[in-house]
């Protein structure tokens, strides 16, 4: 299987060298008078993500609440990298006159205020982290149930919030057609090649569907990234340091009703 | 026409391509469930697996722990197959079993 995040770090791969051949500038001409200044506040790292996407996310959740009547919505931080600091994490919204610091519960997860200024801005969220130490995720929890179950009703709103959210970085913009195809929300959520790869909260050995009398395990391929990743492929998921917890749950069929609860067996008494 | 667009359908081809031949985790090893019942959690080794049901499809995280995957025979369709999961823990001994008769089918996920 190959992910939709390595798919964009193998085709910037391939396309770095033509693309940076193309469109380096001539060099400048000598300059003769003085020289004016400009002075930049902040740059938006190309993975930061945008306010105005993740507000579309928002609106998604709004549109298609019924996945997830009792659930709300929250994005959360979580590690990518061994080495990611994962306490004291800030947040804020930055736009170009606007600034707005986002709370960030102890779990890393939070709930992104709706501001028009910030939206008309296209303001960025950022953490106060390097944002390849992290990855996001969207957080739509049914209260109520155990922690080593989850509703696939929710996960189903997850992947459509978190796909509309830009959760999912591509740091090739200039492919943003290609990035579009790859990551058309219809798709990616309705498709079992649609790969929005989902973390529970420990590291788990198996999953199972359970709806009235049907019971059904997840085979060992919708587990781990589909256990395929070599050391090679793993820094291009972003499942890196989650690996012994992720899981793809089958949010495409539809013999599977939203109330279908997905529980986890973890590797409890393991590190 | 310009350097990026000549690269472009090559670019595609390669990504497709990729697609198409992505590494699979190999099938497992068809184990007999009775062979299978004799793990047993907290005492059997990692070379007492080997021994007993041999080696499989598995994956080693960061942690130090592995998880094999072996395939019970199916009781339903010729195609069909259960799934034997083994955990064993980073001193190398099976902390954790999963018997599944029968496993979500897959079909139409083309990796």
């Amino acid at each position: 299987m190959i992910s939709i995040r390595y798919s964009f770090a193998l085709l910037s791969a391939v396309l770095g060298g033509s693309a940076l051949a193309q469109t380096a500038p001539p060099p400048p001409p000598p300059v003769s008078g003085p020289v004016q200044s400009v002075t930049v506040s902040s740059t938006r790292d190309p993975v930061d993500k945008s306010y105005r996407r993740m507000v579309k996310g928002m609106d998604r959740f709004e549109r298609e609440h019924a996945l997830a009547p009792q659930a709300s919505l929250r994005f959360r931080l979580l590690p990518r990298l061994s080495t990611a600091k994962m306490t004291g994490i800030t947040l804020r919204i930055a736009g170009d006159s606007v600034t707005i610091p986002v709370p960030v519960a102890e779990d890393n997860s939070f709930v992104l205020p709706r501001n028009d200024v910030a939206l008309r801005q296209d303001a960025a969220v950022l953490a106060n982290r390097k944002t390849n130490t992290m990855t996001w995720r969207v957080s739509v929890r049914t209260p109520g149930l155990p922690d080593n179950v989850r509703r696939l009703g929710d996960l189903r709103l997850e992947c459509k919030v978190g796909m509309d959210a830009g959760l999912i970085s591509n740091s090739a913009p200039i492919f943003g057609w290609l990035s579009n195809m790859l990551t058309d929300t219809d798709q990616v959520c309705s498709s079992p090649d649609g790969n929005y790869l989902f973390f529970a909260e420990q590291p788990i050995y198996g999953v199972t569907l359970h709806y009235g009398e049907r019971r059904l395990a997840l085979p060992f391929k919708l587990l781990y990234a589909a256990g395929d990743q070599t050391p090679e492929t793993l820094p291009y998921c972003d499942c890196q340091v989650l690996l012994d917890r992720s899981y793809y749950a089958p949010i495409w069929d539809k013999n599977w009703p939203d109330d279908t609860l997905v529980e986890f067996d973890v590797m409890e008494g393991t590190p | 026409m310009s350097t990026i667009f000549r690269c472009l359908p090559l670019c595609a081809a390669v990504l497709l391509g990729a697609c198409a031949v992505s590494p699979q985790a190999p099938p497992g090893t068809v184990v007999p469930d009775a062979k299978a019942s004799q793990v047993e959690p907290g005492v059997t080794t990692k070379a007492q697996l080997l021994a007993l049901l041999g080696p499989t499809t598995s994956i080693r995280f960061d942690s130090g722990v592995e998880v094999w995957r072996y395939l019970l025979p199916g009781a339903g369709a010729p195609a069909s197959y259960g799934e034997y999961v083994v955990v064993i823990d980073p001193r190398g001994v099976v902390s954790k079993t999963r018997r599944a008769a029968e496993v979500y089918q897959v079909a139409d996920k083309k990796t």
